[in-house]
């Protein structure tokens, strides 16, 4: 992945987010309504699902509420949180320390002895997803 | 190494790579050691439309991405739902690209 592909998923990805956190809880009073693909198509979460629930009570600073919808949640928010900054500081002083960060982390993340219980954390998460029939 | 291995090599893996790539990966093949021939042939490239058909199937989970390699965007992909779906969608047609890109880098680390 270029540096430019990275600044760039990142940048929509915090703009969508945003918007839609923005978008759900100006319809919080209604059903939700999902955008994961994989829900609609086969009626069972995602591992991700729940995360912007969880996101709205970490906001509330409900932090027992947010780990039992979704733990994901608590990552997710502290991404969203140091992301806009982060891209900002680089953008103006024309460095790529997020880039590197990232670089570092996903080299981290090919090594098994942290890929493996990665893995079976989230799996363990979606299974309790599964269960809670969120 | 001569041209004939060059060539067969192109023939049966031009579909990994991008068609602006093979006039250089022709080039360096030529150049290339005859010992290293072995390595450039055990180089498991992944297959752009097996890549396609992951995305379609299983895109909002980031599997494809973590099959290319990419396991950060892997992971981005899989606790944000896709990218909240637009990049799921995005992904159907960047991801043939991406594995196109991926088998490259995969092929530059032997032949550089």
């Amino acid at each position: 992945m270029t540096k430019l592909q990275f600044y760039g998923i990142l940048g929509g990805l915090c703009i969508a987010a945003y918007s839609y956190l923005g978008f759900s809880y100006q319809q919080s009073h209604t059903a939700p309504a999902t955008f994961c693909v994989f829900k609609s198509a086969t009626g069972v979460p995602c591992p991700a699902c729940g995360t912007t629930r969880s996101v709205q009570h970490i906001t509330k600073a409900n932090f027992g509420a947010a780990l039992k919808i979704n733990p994901l949640g608590f990552l997710t928010f502290g991404v969203l949180l140091v992301s806009p900054f982060w891209l900002l500081a680089d953008a103006l002083k024309r460095k790529d320390s997020y880039y590197r960060f990232y670089q570092r982390i996903e080299n981290g993340l090919k090594r098994k002895i942290i890929a493996i219980p990665i893995t079976l954390l989230l799996l363990a998460n979606w299974c309790w997803n599964i269960y809670k029939g969120l | 190494m001569d041209a004939q291995k060059a060539d067969m090599f192109l023939m049966s893996n031009g579909k990994y790579f991008e068609s602006h790539h093979l006039p250089q990966i022709r080039q360096r093949l030529l150049e290339l050691d005859e010992s290293k021939w072995i390595m450039v042939q055990s180089l498991g490239l992944k297959d752009p439309t097996t890549s396609l058909i992951v995305s379609i199937l299983a895109g909002s989970l980031g599997i494809d991405r973590f099959m290319i390699g990419d396991t950060g965007m892997g992971i981005g992909k899989l606790v944000t739902c896709g990218g909240f779906g637009i990049w799921a969608l995005v992904d159907l047609f960047l991801i043939m690209g991406a594995t196109r890109e991926k088998n490259m880098e995969k092929l530059q680390e032997v032949l550089y």
